[in-house]
């Protein structure tokens, strides 16, 4: 992928998902990732279809091929404080951390019980109150309910790939 | 890494566990800024969004290049006609030129004729399936709305 059209398609993501403007810096990238990568592993294995959701979310968003690569070797061997240090976002990010986090380990189609309990510590490192979790868990489910509607009219035979 | 990022997003937004095969790329896109241009004009908005969206699945530079200034001007009906994958994807390409039409803030209620014209030459008879496509949009748009507040209830960043 050119580093321009992966540019303009980051971009068009980052506005359609989040509002967004103008993109994260590769560092952000590299953070995020690996705190996902972090969540995703805590019930001790990174699901392939994790690790796909990961990858394939953060290279959709326009990240840099060696950021991707560098991810598909991370071995969640840091701990969260180390990974975050180096992110400029962290703080005002620290939702969509979470909110994503919990899309990472319901990406293999379960939200294991010691998954939630590791994004939940993830919100408490990162300072947020209590009930935080539950409350985003819930925006994901009402948003993943939404889109299998959505799927269910415009393919109501079944989805063809 | 380009396959990473568009089977992602064939998961993701359409539930697709492979990636299709090619299709029409520029009859999709011209059936999309048409619809956009049933109000009489193409935004800027909407059409940065139509090219966002189909260089996100990977169309060619080159089908890109022509819909940068393809002024909208076809009749939808003429465009379905010519190409077969568009009115294979019926449904689908409604639902998309919806968003289109609505990427600037409004969905005019000549955008909305024009989508229904698009669907009578696509087959689809039920006169309800552009009303319900369109409120299917607006539970997706509420839903992200409180998603963004509770995410970032100081406002979004990254808005230079």
């Amino acid at each position: 992928m050119s580093s321009q059209i992966r540019e303009m398609s980051g971009r068009w993501f980052f506005k359609q998902e989040w509002g967004f403007k103008s993109a994260p810096s590769k560092v952000d990238f590299e953070a995020f990732g690996k705190a996902l990568i972090h969540c995703a592993s805590a019930d001790g294995e990174l699901a392939p279809a994790e690790r796909d959701w990961i990858l394939g979310y953060l290279a959709s968003h326009g990240a840099e091929e060696s950021t991707i690569e560098m991810l598909s070797n991370y071995k969640a061997d840091q701990s969260l404080q180390e990974v975050l240090a180096p992110s400029t976002i962290a703080q005002g990010g620290r939702r969509a951390f979470v909110f994503d986090a919990l899309r990472a380990c319901s990406a293999d189609g379960e939200l294991h019980d010691l998954e939630r309990t590791a994004v939940t510590k993830l919100a408490a490192d990162l300072g947020l109150p209590d009930g935080t979790v539950a409350k985003l868990e819930e925006a994901y489910r009402a948003e993943n309910e939404a889109k299998a509607r959505r799927i269910e009219l415009i393919f109501p035979s079944g989805v063809p790939f | 890494m380009k396959n990473d990022a568009q089977l992602w997003l064939f998961r993701e937004h359409c539930g697709f566990k492979s990636i299709p095969p090619p299709m029409d790329t520029l009859g999709f896109g011209k059936l999309m800024l048409s619809c956009a241009n049933g109000d009489g004009r193409i935004t800027d908005s909407e059409r940065a969004w139509v090219l966002g969206f189909l260089d996100a699945f990977g169309t060619a530079e080159s089908v890109l290049e022509t819909l940068r200034t393809y002024d909208g001007k076809e009749d939808v009906v003429a465009i379905i006609a010519a190409s077969p994958t568009v009115k294979l994807s019926a449904t689908s390409a409604l639902y998309e030129a919806v968003r289109a039409c609505s990427a600037d803030g409004e969905l005019h209620q000549d955008e909305i004729a024009t989508l229904q014209r698009a669907a009578k030459a696509m087959g689809l008879e039920s006169p309800t399936v552009v009303r319900e496509l369109i409120d299917l949009y607006h539970d997706e748009q509420h839903l992200r709305a409180k998603r963004l507040r509770h995410v970032y209830p100081d406002g979004i960043p990254f808005q230079n």
